[in-house]
């Protein structure tokens, strides 16, 4: 290397550059090369760099320090272009009115969707919460096997928490509860309540509900009741109901306190609290919800063993007996909103739904905000200029990339706000499509609007920081000669349209996807009838089924009704499942299993149109006389592998014998979500727990108000309350129509979005081909070819788009139609169609530029040349 | 007054900035002052004695031109200014008072 050729360490240089202020660098810079170069001379390379290092270091004085604040890059304070950044965003947006519409519009519809999908979340979050100790609560469940799968169960017996109590010192207290349809009088007045909720003095141990100040009740006593002030004013209006009493399923209970309404946010809700003594509970139901207080500084979560041991202790011997193994786990209160669903459970919410629901609203906001970096992009050319000039009169980096922030910003503020306002006209829907209350100050609360700000931010940074990193780092001198910008922008347009379209045609398909599942469920024959049948709730009297034997058989004679039956606990399709233990014969072999069972009169299977594929159905003196006979299903007589089902019998725990006498097609008794359970059906109707009537198609209302007469004549003290079946079945679906809603609502949403975007590049790229539109105009291209050569470009895209989001979305909904045991196939036409759509449209909106530019006159265009 | 007063150092490098005329850059200064005081006075001491006369008003700067070995950069040429100028003429009046004052012998003896 020639001595004259030699550069001191490069690093040295920048650490020069970075501490010395620029107005003494340029010189002492010099001065360093300078000496350096002499060093070289008179030392060598080696030395010459030892030293120039040493000389950059030990200029590092006071006097040569940069100082930002005192040099010309900011002498005012940062504020000070505020105003300036506010009137060239406001001119800028005002030049391009189609762009800024369109990414306003964009970005409050993704903004929107987000809003509401925020509520709902923060809603689910809340629930079970709000007690001062609801982390010390806790909840014994049960676990179990039965013959066709593992079952959990939310009942355990009540001795479980009372073991607990006694046994283990951690436990503060605990409280067992049954809900239990009753019928409630107050003088006159009866009603029939769901929400009446049996338990047990120590209830106010473990749950501590406030009282209103006024009516605080002074003891917990068995025999009385504890009212919330919601139906404190339905039985006793303005009078103060603390003392008075009330009949509750025929006993008098005693009020003696009105709780404040218990809040919305809770899976447990209960109307009212009849308090009982422990050892009556039974009386009510061997199966209750167990609730236990841990005491604080306790550590719940190695309480399982001890949990097992007391399974060992109360439970095992008797479950033992009847071949049941079991297990019991808790539930932290918190937890239960969430966990996964159990029989006898209280409504529960799907977290899976949650993240599905999360994800589709941020997959909608990065699509409006790929609309506003595209529109940027393709405006770009226009306001290189304006950035040109800015620079060369002496606008730096830092300036520029601040105001096309701030654009942005101004952008996605505007948006939010229109978001807001949508959001909060639009929550009652939101209220009635999720079944919540979510009162319309939450979209204002201070917590909400900070997020909803820093979301804001983050959006107008995502979409604001590529037009102003890249449109600040042009060179001047470029742009005023009239060069053009890079190439590379286009395909990072293109990325963002590839990506925009896979998100709208992933949701596309997805909803098809849905709405398929949902019409095959409900097309897929149950195997009975549930359109125009009713089922009214009797009333648990045994004193009463005399009268009600005789108001069946008024029903039945009048003519638009069909038949009528009586059915006893959880016997309605539709409802929970009433498991017990019976001994049964597979492969000779007597073994213990627990198998859903039901109790059901003659006329059963004739008002669900029930058919038998083997034996008879049960006569009248067998179900008056519960004679010990039984008929099975399918499932059952396949599951235990029944030769000839007729000469099989059935023991119960007792060890009663049940003869078979007939077997029954199989038929949905729950949901299709899943398999046909095995099935046990017996005559006999001891507790009557509704009356199922089948009408003629023909004026439903008449007949129906025809029986309510007759209701009022024969049971006037009872409150005459029904509901259709298909309702039933309808709550069933409740969930799966409600994804669907919401997935149809997100799936316009996307697509308009990404419709919008589209439209507003096609504006712009047209904008800046018109000269290539004319110039073909002037060689005889026609509309035809215009179209094909100007469009070709985003139909490759949206084909590669398409390519991109079909596998992808097959395979996530694939696995979520695993989740059902009748599911629809992934059929090549859901895709077909999805992809005519989005071509489909994508056509519609660019050939309304492409016309557009087509009918311009060529010679207007290019007579400025 | 306070601050405007010329160091032992601050004048000798004034004397030299005034003796080089147009080529009295801080690195040719260095070198210049160095070989007639036969000192090894560095660099950053002549530099930042400059910034100070500098700030004090006696000297005035202005970019001037560029070499190759200096990698294209432009060096700062120093004049004085007229504070500098009476500044200096002030100290050598002060100096030649204070010589007028020694008794001849002195010099004499020696």
């Amino acid at each position: 290397m020639k001595k004259e050729d030699c550069t001191p360490p490069a690093w040295a240089d920048a650490l020069l550059e970075w501490y010395c202020s620029p107005d003494l660098l340029e010189d002492l810079q010099g001065d360093l090369y300078e000496r350096y170069h002499q060093h070289v001379q008179d030392y060598g390379p080696f030395r010459a760099a030892i030293l120039y290092i040493w000389g950059v270091l030990r200029f590092i004085r006071p006097y040569t320090i940069r100082r930002r604040s005192t040099h010309s890059k900011s002498k005012a304070n940062p504020f000070f272009l505020i105003p300036s950044y506010c009137k060239t965003a406001y001119r800028s947006l005002k030049r391009q009115q189609l762009n800024t519409l369109i990414n306003i519009l964009g970005l409050s519809l993704g903004l929107y969707s987000f809003i509401l999908i925020c509520l709902f979340v923060n809603d689910e979050s809340k629930y079970d919460r709000y007690l001062s100790n609801a982390d010390r609560i806790y909840r014994i469940t049960f676990s179990y096997t039965s013959l066709s799968s593992a079952e959990h169960s939310a009942w355990v017996g009540p001795e479980v928490g009372e073991a607990l109590k006694a046994n283990y010192p951690e436990i503060e207290a605990h409280v067992a509860l049954v809900n239990e349809k009753v019928t409630v009088k107050n003088g006159k007045h009866s009603f029939r309540e769901e929400y009446f909720y049996y338990s047990t003095p120590s209830f106010f141990d473990v749950f501590p509900y406030e009282f209103r100040s006024d009516s605080r009740a002074q003891s917990f006593l068995p025999g009385s009741v504890m009212l919330t002030e919601k139906t404190a004013k339905k039985y006793f209006q303005k009078s103060d109901p603390t003392g008075q009493s009330l009949e509750i399923e025929n006993k008098l209970y005693k009020v003696a306190g009105v709780l404040k309404d218990i809040p919305t946010h809770t899976d447990l809700k209960f109307d009212a609290l009849v308090l009982i003594k422990p050892e009556n509970l039974k009386s009510i139901s061997w199966w209750t919800f167990n609730y236990v207080l841990f005491k604080e500084k306790t550590s719940p979560q190695h309480f399982q063993p001890k949990l097992n041991a007391t399974y060992q202790q109360v439970s095992a011997p008797e479950f033992e007996e009847l071949g049941i193994e079991g297990r019991y786990h808790m539930e932290a209160l918190p937890d239960v909103h969430f966990g996964e669903k159990k029989l006898y459970d209280t409504p529960k919410s799907s977290r899976l739904n949650l993240y599905i629901f999360s994800t589709v609203a941020l997959l909608v906001l990065l699509t409006a905000a790929i609309n506003y970096i595209n529109t940027s992009l393709g405006s770009a050319a226009k306001r290189q200029n304006e950035v040109g000039v800015r620079k060369s009169v002496g606008a730096q980096n830092g300036q520029l990339k601040t105001q096309f922030l701030f654009e942005s910003f101004i952008i996605c503020l505007s948006s939010l706000l229109i978001a807001i306002v949508l959001a909060i006209y639009s929550l009652p829907h939101l209220n009635l499509l999720t079944q919540k209350s979510i009162p319309w100050y939450e979209v204002t609360s201070p917590s909400m609007l900070t997020f909803l700000l820093g979301v804001t931010l983050a959006i107008s940074l995502i979409s604001g920081s590529y037009p102003a990193f890249y449109l600040s780092s042009v060179k001047p001198a470029d742009i005023l000669k009239g060069k053009m910008l890079l190439p590379g922008k286009t395909l990072l347009r293109k990325t963002l349209v590839v990506v925009q379209f896979s998100i709208s045609i992933a949701l596309i398909i997805s909803t098809l996807l849905i709405f398929r599942q949902m019409e095959l469920i409900q097309r897929t024959s149950h195997g009975y009838i549930k359109d125009q049948v009713i089922a009214i709730d009797i009333p648990r009297e045994r004193t009463l089924n005399t009268t009600l034997h005789s108001f069946k058989h008024q029903v039945e004679t009048y003519p638009f009704v069909k038949s009528a039956s009586m059915v006893g606990f959880n016997s309605w399709p539709t409802a929970d499942r009433a498991v017990e233990v019976y001994e049964v014969n597979s492969n000779q072999k007597w073994q213990l299993k627990p198998l859903n069972e039901i109790y059901v009169d003659q006329d059963y299977f004739d008002v669900l149109g029930l058919s038998l594929s083997d034996g008879r159905t049960f006569e009248t003196r067998e179900v008056r006389e519960a004679e010990p006979v039984v008929i099975v299903n399918r499932a059952l007589s396949e599951s235990l592998a029944w030769k000839d089902p007729l000469l099989q019998v059935v023991n119960d725990e007792d060890g009663y014998e049940y003869q078979v006498i007939g077997v029954l097609e199989d038929f949905h008794f729950n949901s299709v979500h899943g398999k046909v359970e095995p099935m046990l059906i017996f005559p006999g109707l001891d507790y009557p727990e509704k009356l199922m009537i089948s009408l003629e198609a023909d004026d439903i209302i008449q007949t129906v108000e025809h029986i309510e007469q007759l209701w009022k004549e024969s049971i006037p003290e009872q409150p005459f309350v029904f509901e259709f079946l298909d309702q039933y079945f309808q709550q069933q679906y409740s969930h799966e129509n409600r994804l669907k809603q919401v997935f149809l609502f997100f799936m316009l949403m996307a697509i308009s979005i990404a419709c919008l975007g589209l439209f507003g590049l096609m504006a712009l790229i047209m904008n800046q081909k018109l000269k290539e539109v004319s110039i073909r105009k002037v060689f005889g291209a026609d509309k035809k070819q215009l179209l094909v050569a100007l469009s070709k470009d985003y139909i490759l895209l949206i084909l590669i788009a398409i390519g991109i989001a079909s596998p992808l979305t097959a395979w996530i909904m694939d696995r979520w139609l695993d989740g059902f045991a009748y599911k629809t196939a992934l059929s090549w036409d859901v895709f077909m169609l999805t992809g005519a759509l989005v071509l489909t449209m994508a056509m519609i909106t660019m050939s309304y530029h492409v016309l557009k530019a087509s009918f311009t006159n060529p010679s207007s265009i290019l007579k400025h040349e | 007054m306070k601050g405007t007063n010329l160091g032992e150092f601050e004048e000798l490098v004034l004397l030299a900035v005034a003796a080089m005329q147009h080529e009295a850059y801080s690195l040719a200064i260095t070198k210049e002052i160095n070989r007639i005081t036969e000192r090894n006075i560095t660099f950053g001491v002549v530099h930042s004695a400059l910034n100070r006369l500098e700030t004090k008003g006696f000297v005035e700067s202005e970019m001037g031109g560029a070499t190759k070995e200096r990698g294209g950069r432009r060096k700062r040429i120093f004049n004085i200014s007229t504070e500098g100028k009476k500044a200096l003429v002030i100290v050598r009046q002060q100096r030649e008072t204070l010589w007028s004052m020694i008794p001849k012998f002195v010099f004499e003896k020696s």
